[in-house]
């Protein structure tokens, strides 16, 4: 909580006249309640994940355990005291499934998103508004809609049934839009001259592209390839109908909400949070460094 | 290496409605250093991208080496740019850079690094092989690009302002250079510059460019002294301009009435009687009565500023709606209290009439 | 495409156009063209032709299976033996409601009267065949007549739906309302904190929750709405309610709590667009204008947020592409208990009933509603759509 209480600190802007100062409060009191509102159910979801009671929750506290975690087996009999996170193995199997699809879509977004990212900064024609229309569509569409086409096109046309295939293919439709949107960028920023001069020195179009283009855009695809593996991983609202009778790590924990709640799923979450928090704080002092 | 001949025929180049380059026919001598000077504009970055292969004219050929390369893109000609900004790679090191023609050509790495340390050599950057260019300072990454367009062994080496971006004296001191290199290695240097006085120091030959048109070829020595029209005389170094009406002609001399009164030069254009007509004179030409009493032409001025540049001492007058700028030789104190009104002059031969035109910087 | 061929080449241009084709081609306009196609076709699936069908088909088998206990009946009469209780075949039709077990009866019954029985039944289901066949062949050919293409799967949507479609576009638009409203503040301070070291302090508060996944932020919250959650034994504790007497509030059950969790869900999609342009702002102007003596109101109505346009119309598009077709908050906040949302009805249609094409056709419905508001949005805040990029 110390670090909310550090945030709202350092909204305060320099005063001036005690009628500013009063709207300041108001505007610092805000943002506290504002970043309770988005810490508070975490800080009940990390709470439960400790909590003995097998039914998550904090106010009807049984014990500190890390069952939940680790899972408890007697040793002798092989016997499962406590189904953690180790027995659960929908959730193990749903995460190789999300691995597996993710992947998948890494593959298939980044050349897709690159090509039209390529074709749309250098196509010279009346139809690059309507191409790019297009193009990013997928990220206007409601996620459902996606997975609802994606399952019966490919059903419809290949007699290829839902399932991890079709989930892939769903996600890999708008994250390469996303992927496209963010080569576009660093595109624009790209000196024209670079390319000119490797022609001029007499390199082919592919050395061109392979020594200069490719180099360039480097950080921007590791960028997009690890933006595009998480907004696969996560996803839900496409996978939960492109997916059929398979199951993801996300559709499994969605499934498990609506029957079987356990106390496993506020370890999963945990097990997010901590990842999350050392990925970005690692993440702002690489930056920091790069800066110099 | 070994310089080659280009040749225009007939090139022009237009985007959409607009004419950047008219009709031109242009013949660049092998192992010439040749530039093209115009303000910003006029078309002579156009002319260079079509030696090198990124544009293709709208009509005309481009001939290097007696061969028509107009449809041959820009990695399959013997031609290396230089680019303005440069262009360096900024991922590769110094010597990749270098060699990165050579890699196109598919040598071998070794031997490709033993060329590109070979070139440093020459451009004196050798302990500097294995960094970024960023890391480098201006005129050593102008050094980088030299030896980087040098390595593909071109037999035209084309520059685009390459020298805009360093200070005065880095500037000067990489004139020298590049008319030293020119030299050591005959290949053909086609120069864009919009400043004259790079073109005068170094180039063999020079084109004057204005407005998508070559207004004048010629050597050196003869832009600066026989300007071929109103935008040259006035481009290349300073002229006071007389404006009349072509009077009188006599022995290929003619006779302008201006507001100043009847000017007399020489008749270049073959202008006749009736026509609109500008006298051009160079500040360096004109003298003051007193001291040269042969002089053909006179007028009455009345002295307004006097600017000492130590060898010179610049001179500004206003003689009606004219004003007249006179440069003198500091030869003591001769000239230091010029004052008041004062009866100068120039000789009939230092003149030049030429037909009535654009002027450079209207 | 020349332009392209200029530029890369030949064969770097084949590959990457052909590539975007594909994208374009095999991901985007081909299923959604299917996907329309199916909306607008008529699929009679449950319709009372199929059932005729059933009905004649189950006819048939009950006259085998009578065959095959009347054939039974008349061996055990040639053998004179005593009845071997002829086991007819299981099938699940011949025991149909009121029908009298033919095993159950077989000790009670000489074999005689069992034929005579068993043949009374089978010309009285006799009888039944031809009215049934000609119903079958009429509804077959009214239904083959009626399917092909039509708006009916649009038609025949009950009012409710269209009721429940209604509500989920006008819920996710006062979602995308209220989170403008909130998230407008925060957007705005962060974009004008001047020390680095803060804004990555908020960025992080910011990005924390977000990197958690959807559903694990759903769940955080039906841990404080449940009956026996947070917020019902904090109210308990404050003596408001008494939940050993069963008084607990049923929070899920609203569509409130499906309201407020999707603004919790997707908040993050309006701050961040909104951030990125107030950011780009030249503090200068809001100083001018305050020197002015322009207000805080017309400093934000005037200066801030005509800059923050663009990112304001990203923002309220995200937020109500999200909100209109979001299945995991409505799906999993208090499921069944609080009115369906239009993606449950897609979801039922698709998975439970298997109406695939009246899915289609309101996957269809929804699109075309997300595209409006998109359409609305951009002419609103005049922006293109060019300016849809993060």
């Amino acid at each position: 909580m110390s670090m909310t209480a550090n945030t709202a600190m350092a909204a305060s802007t320099p005063r001036r006249g005690s009628s500013i100062a009063w709207s300041d409060v108001l505007l610092n009191i805000y943002i506290l309640i504002f970043f309770l509102y988005l810490f508070v159910p975490l800080l009940i979801m990390i709470g439960a994940a400790f909590n003995v009671n097998s039914t998550p929750s904090i106010t009807d506290w049984q014990g500190f355990t890390l069952d939940w975690f680790t899972g408890e087996v007697d040793e002798e009999t092989g016997r499962v005291i406590a189904k953690g996170l180790p027995q659960e193995d929908r959730f193990l199997q749903g995460l190789w499934h999300s691995v597996i699809i993710a992947l998948g879509v890494v593959a298939i977004a980044i050349p897709l998103g690159l090509s039209g990212a390529l074709v749309l900064t250098r196509l010279q024609s009346g139809s690059t508004t309507f191409l790019y229309t297009l193009l990013i569509s997928p990220i206007l569409t409601p996620g459902i809609v996606l997975g609802v086409t994606t399952m019966i096109f490919w059903r419809d046309i290949f007699s290829v049934e839902a399932g991890l295939f079709t989930t892939m293919i769903a996600h890999s439709t708008f994250i390469a839009s996303y992927c496209m949107l963010m080569f576009m960028a660093r595109l624009q920023r790209q000196d024209r001259g670079l390319e000119e001069a490797a022609l001029d020195l007499g390199a082919s179009n592919v050395m061109v592209f392979r020594r200069i283009t490719l180099p360039f855009l480097r950080p921007t695809i590791l960028t997009a390839a690890v933006i595009g593996f998480l907004q696969s991983m996560e996803n839900y609202n496409t996978t939960f109908f492109a997916i059929g009778g398979s199951w993801t790590l996300v559709t499994e924990i969605g499934s498990r909400m609506r029957f079987g709640l356990t106390p496993v799923i506020n370890a999963i979450g945990v097990i997010f949070i901590v990842i999350t928090v050392v990925a970005a704080v690692a993440w702002v002092f690489f930056r920091k460094r790069e800066k110099g | 290496m070994q310089g080659k001949e280009i040749r225009l025929q007939g090139v022009s180049m237009r985007f959409g409605d607009f004419i950047a380059v008219h009709e031109t026919d242009l013949t660049i001598a092998a192992g010439e250093f040749f530039s093209i000077l115009g303000p910003s504009g006029c078309g002579k970055t156009t002319i260079l991208r079509m030696i090198s292969g990124f544009l293709t004219p709208t009509t005309g050929q481009v001939l290097i080496g007696g061969k028509d390369l107009t449809a041959v893109g820009p990695n399959k000609r013997p031609t290396a740019l230089i680019f303005q900004n440069l262009a360096l790679f900024p991922l590769m090191s110094v010597w990749e850079n270098v060699a990165f023609g050579l890699e196109a050509r598919g040598i071998g790495r070794r031997e490709r690094r033993k060329r590109a340390e070979d070139l440093l050599d020459l451009v004196a950057l050798t302990e500097h092989a294995g960094k970024k260019p960023t890391a480098l300072s201006g005129g050593q990454r102008q050094r980088v690009a030299i030896a980087r367009a040098l390595a593909v062994e071109p037999s035209v080496l084309l520059l685009d302002e390459p020298l805009s971006a360093l200070d005065l004296k880095l500037r000067q001191h990489m004139r020298a250079e590049l008319k030293q290199i020119q030299r050591k290695t005959g290949v053909t240097f086609v120069y864009i510059t919009h400043d004259q006085g790079e073109a005068l120091t170094m180039s063999d030959r020079i084109a004057v460019m204005n407005a998508g048109r070559i207004e004048q070829v010629a050597p050196t020595s003869e832009i600066y002294n026989a300007p071929a029209t109103s935008f040259v005389a006035t481009f290349v170094g300073e002229h006071n301009v007389f404006r009349g009406r072509v009077e009188g002609l006599e022995n290929g001399m003619a006779q302008v009435n201006t507001p100043l009164g009847r000017l007399l030069g020489m008749n270049r254009d073959d202008l006749k009687p009736g026509e609109e007509a500008m006298i051009f004179v160079r500040p360096e030409r004109i003298g003051l009565v007193s001291q040269t009493p042969t002089l053909g032409n006179r007028l009455q001025a009345a002295v307004e500023r006097r600017d000492l540049e130590g060898p010179y001492l610049n001179v500004f007058m206003r003689a009606g709606e004219h004003q007249i700028v006179m440069h003198m030789t500091n030869a003591g104190n001769n000239v230091s209290d010029l004052s008041g009104e004062q009866s100068v002059g120039f000789a009939c031969e230092d003149a030049l009439v030429l037909r009535a035109g654009e002027l450079a910087g209207e | 495409m020349s332009s392209l061929i200029r530029s890369y080449g030949g064969v770097l241009a084949a590959l990457f156009g052909g590539l975007t084709l594909l994208w374009i081609i095999g991901l985007i306009v081909l299923p959604q063209l299917n996907m329309i196609q199916r909306a607008f076709i008529w699929e009679a699936r449950d319709g009372a032709a199929q059932q005729a069908g059933v009905d004649l088909e189950r006819a048939y088998q009950k006259i085998a299976t009578l065959d095959y206990d009347i054939r039974a009946a008349k061996r055990d009469i040639e053998r004179g033996s005593a009845p071997s209780a002829a086991p007819s075949p299981s099938d699940p039709f011949a025991v149909s409601p009121g029908a009298p077990s033919p095993g159950g009866l077989a000790s009670s019954e000489t074999p005689d009267k069992r034929i005579v029985r068993l043949e009374s039944e089978r010309t009285e289901l006799q009888g039944q065949i031809n009215p049934l066949k000609e119903r079958f062949g009429r509804l077959k050919i009214e239904e083959a007549e009626a399917s092909g293409y039509s708006i009916k799967n649009f038609t025949t949507m009950s009012p409710l739906h269209w009721r429940i479609f209604g509500m989920t576009i006008f819920y996710a638009f006062c979602v995308t309302l209220l989170s403008f409203l909130f998230c407008y503040p925060i957007a705005y301070t962060i974009a004008r904190t001047q020390k680095e070291i803060h804004v990555a302090f908020f960025m992080l508060g910011i990005i924390i929750p977000y990197a958690l996944n959807e559903l694990l932020r759903i769940f955080a919250w039906t841990m404080i709405l449940a009956n026996e959650g947070i917020l019902n034994s904090a109210l308990d504790t404050l003596g408001l309610i008494d939940l050993e007497s069963g008084e607990a509030i049923r929070w899920l059950a609203s569509n409130g709590a499906v309201f407020c969790v999707l603004m919790y869900t997707y908040i993050l999609f309006m701050i961040f667009p909104m951030y990125n342009t107030i950011e780009t702002l030249d503090k200068n102007q809001i100083e001018a204008a305050r020197d002015l003596g322009a207000s805080t109101w017309r400093i934000h109505s005037r200066v801030v947020i005509p800059h923050a346009k663009p990112g304001i119309a990203v923002g309220a598009i995200m937020t109500f592409m999200l909100s209109a077709g979001s299945i995991s908050v409505p799906g999993l906040v208090g499921p069944g208990l609080h009115p369906d949302w239009f993606s449950q009805i897609i979801y039922r249609n698709f998975f439970e009933a298997g109406n695939w094409n009246i899915g289609a056709a309101q996957s269809l419905l929804l699109l075309v509603a997300c595209t409006i508001f998109i359409l609305i949005v951009l002419r609103f805040f005049r922006v293109g759509i060019q300016e849809i990029a993060r």
